[in-house]
């Protein structure tokens, strides 16, 4: 049987963690069925549009 | 019934001037009494202490139900104690084993160290709970509880996992992906020694893109993220199709995992950038992981792990 892909992400911030064949999880974590398909820098999961965006580091969040 | 009383009396007294035990067979069954339990105001047989002659003495010069003795039941110097709990006490008072007062080791005076010499069959002492009695533990039950200590501190360890089974194919995503975990139970690796990584094998094909190629080696269940707890990790230039190898050496010395700290090569058929790896804090004593991570650089392409082993020596 054919493992399936999927998305692991923040469940509180969204976060990209990574993707994985299994369905083991951390406490913080949680599944999606969602694949990001093209290359970002700091990806994150939109809860409301369901979409993956990348989300731009500010200076001050840096500081 | 008393005139055969007089004539057994008469007939003691005539015959001998003692009465004893020896000379009572010497009397018909019928010269003697036929009514044993006297009643008050009966009269029954005794013998006068001065003389040692038979006597007459009435019941009611003898007392209560303490018997031929004139004394009554009790626990006072004047009076007989029941013979029954006498009985008991006595043969209490003979017992030479089974601990009858139950004295505990720690009552006693005269347990003495023993120094010179200790054999399989010796006995020491434990005591599991305060008040409770001490038990017995032989010195061939201390060594073999030692030796299971011992061997699990001191025994030579050896890793050896082979993984020959592919990972399934990372394809679709652009995101880090774990393809492997190895858990490396606690205490399996030993101190001071090194953890090998023969090879690491990946394959790849699609379309010209980098692919990132990360090793981590964490106490964590679930892959870190990003370069946290990373021990290796490779970059490959763009390439259509790729066949990717690498074997490492790391040192495992008082708590750290060493690595190389400059770039080094590997085995592939387009060139590859390595992430310096340098050291970082190691536990040997409990479970960690190793995860093997792909990122591709185009979602269309396709990467696997082939295979991977680890040892420890």
């Amino acid at each position: 049987m054919e493992e399936i892909l999927k998305t692991v992400i923040d469940k509180e911030t969204g976060q990209e963690l990574r993707a994985q064949f299994h369905d083991q999880l951390a406490e913080n974590e949680m599944l999606i069925e969602a694949l990001r398909t093209e290359p970002m820098e700091n990806p994150y999961w939109d809860f409301a549009n369901e979409v993956f965006y990348d989300k731009i580091i500010t200076n001050e969040e840096n500081n | 019934m008393l005139g055969n009383y007089k004539k057994w009396i008469n007939r003691i007294n005539a015959k001998q001037d003692v009465l004893t035990e020896d000379n009572v067979g010497e009397f018909m069954d019928s010269e003697l009494p036929t009514k044993l339990t006297p009643t008050s105001g009966d009269t029954v047989l005794g013998r006068d202490s001065l003389t040692g002659k038979a006597v007459e003495i009435p019941t009611s010069s003898l007392g209560g139900s303490g018997g031929g003795s004139g004394l009554a039941l009790g626990e006072t110097e004047s009076t007989a104690y029941r013979g029954d709990r006498g009985k008991t006490a006595y043969e209490h008072s003979i017992k030479t084993t089974g601990n009858p007062h139950n004295t505990k080791v720690e009552e006693l005076t005269d347990v003495s160290g023993e120094t010179t010499s200790i054999t399989d069959t010796d006995v020491i002492l434990k005591k599991e709970v305060v008040g409770e009695l001490w038990k017995k533990i032989s010195w061939a039950n201390i060594k073999a509880n030692l030796k299971t200590y011992f061997d699990n501190l001191y025994a030579p360890k050896s890793l050896n996992i082979k993984v020959t089974t592919p990972s399934s194919y990372v394809t679709g995503t652009t995101s880090e992906t774990e393809v492997l975990k190895i858990e490396i139970p606690a205490n399996s690796i030993s101190d001071n020694s090194f953890l090998n990584m023969p090879i690491l094998y990946l394959s790849k094909i699609g379309t010209n893109g980098n692919m990132n190629i990360k090793g981590k080696l964490s106490t964590s269940p679930t892959m870190p993220s990003a370069g946290t707890d990373q021990i290796f990790g490779y970059t490959n230039v763009p390439s259509a199709n790729l066949s990717f190898g690498m074997n490492r050496i790391y040192i495992i010395s008082e708590g750290v995992i060493k690595g190389f700290p400059f770039p080094v090569s590997a085995f592939s058929s387009s060139a590859a950038n390595l992430n310096s790896f340098g050291s970082k804090a190691f536990d040997r004593t409990v479970t960690n992981y190793l995860y093997v991570s792909i990122q591709l650089a185009n979602s269309a392409d396709q990467a696997r792990l082939e295979g991977i082993q680890l040892t420890n020596s």
